[in-house]
């Protein structure tokens, strides 16, 4: 008689599903197939109870420890930059609201083309004004090493 | 089925905090992977430092590279091939080779003195002595380092045949050749040693 070779035994013993008839007929007629179906299978039965190894120290906390901090300076710039809109825009209407009446009288005589190009003015320079501080507020927060 | 869309569906979600700033979520994904991770890392490499060295720097290469991740596959096993190739990467530093050929295999006369002796009809025996449990540890660890970590992988972490190629990056058919071949040594060594230490 002819025997299953190891590779048909292991087939028949791990992967049941893609094992042929005729090797289970066999096995069930051959004592020798038989005997080392059930060696794999004792075998590897005790190999799957094998404990599983394991460090002896605690990996998560060593590796988080490691992870850089979440970053909330994001969060952090959009309230500046909410919070100075915010006080820009009360400025505004608290300049019109008690100066409303001085402020018609002082650019009543000057022609509009002008109001508006010296109002542009003013504004672009508080910007880069703006800018060039909060820029400046960076370079400093990078040198004390605070992000 | 449902199993596998839970499991995508946690990813997702552990994946989005972590990228969103919430690197607490990322000690879930340690805490859900650790195992594999270390089960790979235990079986490819023998050293105890270099192991805590590698399992970090596996984790770390993962937390930046999360946003890379595709979801094309489970996270577990992105990480468990991450884990893979950082130890193979660690092993060509080391000049140290996945499988020595067949110099692990037992030659013909060991294997057919093994099996006239054999007696593994009086395996149950054996098998519940406690001592089996070091001789398989120690067969075990007397592997080439990628038959170990397949027969792991299969055995042990119970992966299928498709998550170990996804980790290993090996054919279907060559995986089954080594599992198979890892199988025979095993079982072939184990009968020797029954036959060398008689109850």
């Amino acid at each position: 008689m002819k025997h299953l070779t190891d590779s048909q035994i292991q087939q028949f013993v791990f992967e049941p599903a893609a094992s042929d008839n005729a090797c289970s007929t066999h096995i069930e007629q051959c004592a020798i197939c038989r005997s080392k179906v059930g060696e794999y299978q004792m075998l590897f039965a005790e190999i799957e109870k094998l404990p599983a190894d394991s460090f002896d120290v605690n990996l998560e906390a060593i590796i988080m420890k490691q992870l850089p901090q979440p970053s909330i300076h994001k969060k952090e710039d959009k309230m500046l930059w909410y919070g100075i809109a915010a006080v820009c825009f009360l400025f505004v209407i608290s300049v019109f609201l008690f100066f409303g009446k001085e402020l018609a009288v002082l650019f009543g005589g000057v022609e509009w083309l002008t109001t508006a190009l010296i109002g542009t003015a003013a504004i672009c320079l508080l910007a880069f004004l703006a800018f060039d501080m909060y820029r400046a507020y960076r370079v400093k927060l990078k040198a004390f090493n605070f992000e | 089925m449902t199993h596998i869309h839970e499991d995508k569906h946690d990813d997702q979600f552990l994946v989005k905090r972590v990228l969103d700033g919430d690197t607490s979520a990322f000690s879930i994904i340690i805490r859900n992977t650790e195992r594999l991770v270390t089960q790979i890392i235990f079986k490819m490499i023998a050293t105890e430092e270099d192991r805590k060295d590698l399992a970090q720097e596996v984790y770390l290469k993962a937390f930046k590279n999360l946003k890379g991740f595709q979801f094309q596959s489970k996270l577990s096993t992105w990480i468990a091939q991450i884990t893979y190739n950082a130890c193979i990467n660690h092993l060509r530093k080391k000049k140290l080779t996945l499988v020595d050929n067949d110099a692990w295999e037992l030659d013909d006369t060991e294997i057919l003195q093994s099996k006239e002796h054999s007696a593994w009809n009086e395996m149950e025996s054996f098998i519940l002595n406690k001592e089996m449990i070091r001789i398989l540890q120690f067969e075990i660890e007397k592997l080439p380092s990628l038959y170990k970590t397949i027969i792991t992988l299969y055995h042990n972490e119970e992966l299928s045949y498709k998550e170990i190629t996804e980790i290993t990056g090996l054919p279907a058919g060559t995986l089954k050749n080594y599992l198979f071949r890892a199988r025979k040594i095993l079982r072939d060594r184990i009968a020797l040693h029954y036959k060398k230490e008689p109850l």
